[in-house]
């Protein structure tokens, strides 16, 4: 159905290929998943099938894309929208209208259908995601998965032949994620579609054993099937927790009793008590919208309390500015894009303790260590937007460290990141954990968390209904009947 | 305080077409300066804070609504003080403190113009929902890609909002002091900060770009529309009024 030829495309004024001399075939009905690490190449892939590299000059294209036989740059864009559906990365992005039936319509509406076949087709679509309840909502009010299903379906709703998904499930919680793929897996079955999905949790397509495509530097690295890639990687060495657990005296860092946090008369978080001390490493799970931004925020103290009190180091919050606390706590958010300021990578990485008004002497030396450590030295003077996502990410924590902050918050920083890279990121991490520091990580993704975090906390509805060690975690989130958030949950549940 | 913009409900203001009230607002904004009766032009006034008050109850609250009468109570004061125009209703022995029925009349004339404005102003934005405002006015032949425009912008703001909360968050908590008292890094500031918010809309613009071509938009020069919002009886009954009011009002 689809065939890439020797394709190869290069951007305007980048030196390298972004795609080289990809040769591979889709058939009809097939499910592939395209992985590998961040930048190399696979949204491009994306954007190359759906069309839209060959509409402006984006750079030079070399081969050819052949999609039933004509090649893909000579058909006109609208043409190709109505075989192949592309959704991005972030569902919340590429919304143009305020409202769910607006939304859906919207494609069919620009095709001048006539009314009553896009009440039809609308219909159509919301069932087969499953989402005929959202029909009358605002875009505004979903959650994160039911965005996701949306978007999906203002795609099918054009009932195109291939449907093409960029990590669909990144900004989603565990169970929400499984709740999509099948959804998916049910978009094949009645309607025999090409689903094409770029995905970094590889784990959790098992049951549908689709074909795996991994990329490296714009290049096809591998094709297998996913269960034999899968069956075939040898276990991560992970750190040895306890024998190079932080052993001092622990010191208590963080203090919060009954801490509540309401916004415009909805309470977010509440009666929250929790002690902190040195040396933790604390994996914070719950489903979207738990409350787990607003508790790392009110930890910053970027929030006001409405009840209780947050002790750091032994001094109320209240009692300090932000830019007092700011010494002594940082925070990592989700997007690298929002937290890069100055124009060289090395202005950068040393930003915070120059703000900070640190002699260069106490963060020059660790700043350095850090860079070569990231891989980033030899790019010191470069702007930091030429970065690849991954490496941004990696600047990211290099600016948090230099100053060593005793708290590390982190919200999400793994979304978007191939396994090597999460590694790396944690691994620096549980290093400042084990010099005393104290590293406080949102995130949903156990699998690979679970290995480096000393204690887990879970949160539920802004109810903290699980604060236990690491060892114990397992254990007690089957008995609060939370089998999603497990590490191992998706690959039990195909064996 | 509670913001200038719709607030969804249920009240007749509410079920009303869009363009009806488009028209109101540009028919009545009319009329009131057609107006030279000063008991009428207070009575408009005052259906008009009983409608304000009927759509939401704690009206002083609604932002800039207090400013506006006491801009409304200046407007009076000065006509009242300084128009000695007509038959004198009251001198108080001071030369410059003459009221007469001129000025009384004019003052409340002005005051209650002034105040008719804001106020269906505000019945109109709390009461219309700009999505269904921008798709009737496309329907009614505005290009598409105009009314657009507007439903794109108003779905980008409150993310935009969040992206730069983020990162005004992000820039604090990297010791970044906004309320830096040098002026040698003040002019640093701007650029720290709106670089990564342009960065950030840049990329949203693009992959709206992309969602909005993948899905034909701009394909053909018209495009059809699931129905919105309807027209009944009280859309004609409140264009058959507005009508009445504005041949009073030119009448008298």
């Amino acid at each position: 159905m689809i065939r890439f030829i020797d394709f190869t495309f290069r951007y305007h004024g980048k030196n390298h290929d972004t795609l080289s001399n990809i040769n591979f075939e889709i058939k009809k009905g097939e499910m592939i998943v395209i992985a590998g690490p961040s930048g190399c190449g696979k949204s491009t892939l994306a954007l190359a099938l759906a069309g839209f590299l060959f509409q402006q000059d984006f750079g030079l294209v070399m081969g050819s894309i052949e999609f039933e036989g004509k090649d893909i740059s000579k058909i006109p864009l609208f043409e190709m929208a109505d075989k192949v559906g592309l959704v991005q990365q972030n569902p919340e992005n590429q919304f143009c209208t305020l409202t769910v039936i607006d939304e859906l319509a919207f494609g069919l509406e620009n095709r001048c259908l006539p009314i009553s076949e896009i009440h039809q087709r609308t219909q159509w679509a919301l069932e087969v995601v499953d989402g005929q309840n959202l029909v009358h909502r605002e875009i505004s009010s979903l959650s994160g998965g039911e965005k996701q299903k949306i978007a999906i379906a203002s795609m099918l709703a054009a009932k195109p032949e291939v449907l093409i998904l960029d990590e669909p499930t990144s900004n989603l919680d565990p169970q929400a994620s499984q709740n999509l793929f099948v959804v998916i897996q049910n978009l094949r079955e009645i309607l025999e579609l090409t689903v094409i999905i770029i995905e970094h949790k590889l784990k959790q397509l098992l049951p549908y054993n689709p074909r795996l495509i991994i990329m490296n530097h714009g290049n096809i690295a591998e094709q297998i099937p996913l269960r034999t890639y899968l069956s075939s990687k040898r276990p991560r060495q992970t750190p040895q927790t306890d024998a190079h657990e932080y052993q001092h005296e622990s010191l208590k860092v963080i203090h919060v009793s009954d801490f509540s946090i309401a916004y415009a008369n909805k309470e977010i978080l509440s009666g929250i008590d929790l002690t902190i001390k040195e040396g933790e490493f604390i994996s914070l799970m719950g489903k979207n919208g738990a409350g787990k931004s607003t508790l790392l925020l009110s930890l910053m103290g970027l929030l006001p309390l409405s009840h209780g009190s947050i002790t750091l180091l032994g001094c109320d919050l209240k009692t300090q500015s932000v830019s007092e606390i700011a010494k002594k706590v940082s925070i990592v958010f989700q997007n690298p894009d929002h937290q890069i300021f100055t124009d060289t990578i090395w202005h950068e990485a040393t930003f915070a303790p120059h703000n900070f008004g640190l002699l260069p002497s106490q963060y020059e030396a660790k700043t350095q260590r850090l860079l070569d450590a990231c891989g980033l030295t030899l790019f010191k003077d470069i702007h930091p937007n030429k970065l690849s996502y991954g490496e941004k990410r990696r600047l990211n924590l290099v600016s948090i460290l230099s100053y060593n902050p005793k708290v590390i918050l982190l919200d999400e920083i793994l979304i978007g990141q191939d396994e090597d890279n999460a590694y790396f990121l944690l691994n620096l991490l549980k290093e400042h954990s084990q010099c005393g520091g104290v590293v406080i990580m949102a995130h949903h993704q156990p699998d690979l968390v679970n290995a480096f975090s000393t204690r887990t906390l879970f949160l539920d509805k802004g109810r903290l209904i699980l604060d236990c060690p690491q060892a114990l975690t397992e254990g007690r989130l089957l008995e609060l009947d939370q089998p999603y958030f497990l590490a191992e949950a998706l690959s039990l549940e195909s064996a | 305080m509670i913001k200038i913009q719709y607030s969804p409900g249920n009240t007749f203001l509410h079920k009303l077409h869009p363009l009806t009230k488009l028209l109101w607002l540009l028919g009545f904004s009319i009329a009131v300066f057609l107006v030279q009766n000063a008991w009428l032009s207070i009575t408009i006034t005052l259906v008009l804070i009983s409608l304000l008050f009927y759509l939401e109850k704690s009206v002083l609250r609604i932002r800039g609504f207090r400013l506006a009468l006491f801009t409304s109570l200046f407007l009076f004061l000065l006509q009242l003080i300084f128009n000695n125009n007509g038959p004198i209703l009251l001198n108080l022995d001071v030369q410059w403190l003459t009221i007469t029925r001129q000025g009384l009349s004019n003052g409340l004339i002005i005051a209650s113009r002034f105040l008719s404005i804001i106020l269906v102003s505000y019945l109109f934005v709390l009461s219309t929902s700009p999505n269904v405002l921008s798709y009737a006015l496309m329907r009614i032949g505005i290009p598409y890609r105009f009314g657009f425009i507007l439903i794109t912008a108003l779905r980008l703001a409150p993310i935009l909002e969040d992206d730069a909360r983020t990162i005004y968050r992000a820039q604090i908590s990297r010791g970044v002091n906004i309320d830096t008292k040098c002026i040698s890094k003040l002019w640093l500031l701007p650029r720290q900060y709106f670089t990564p918010v342009l960065v950030s809309a840049l990329a949203k613009v693009d992959a709206l770009n992309f969602s909005m071509e993948g899905r034909c938009f701009g394909k053909f020069p018209n495009r059809t529309y699931l129905n919105h919002a309807k027209t009944g009886l009280k859309d004609i009954a409140a264009i058959c009024l507005l009508t009445i009011l504005l041949v009073f009002c030119i009448l008298y």
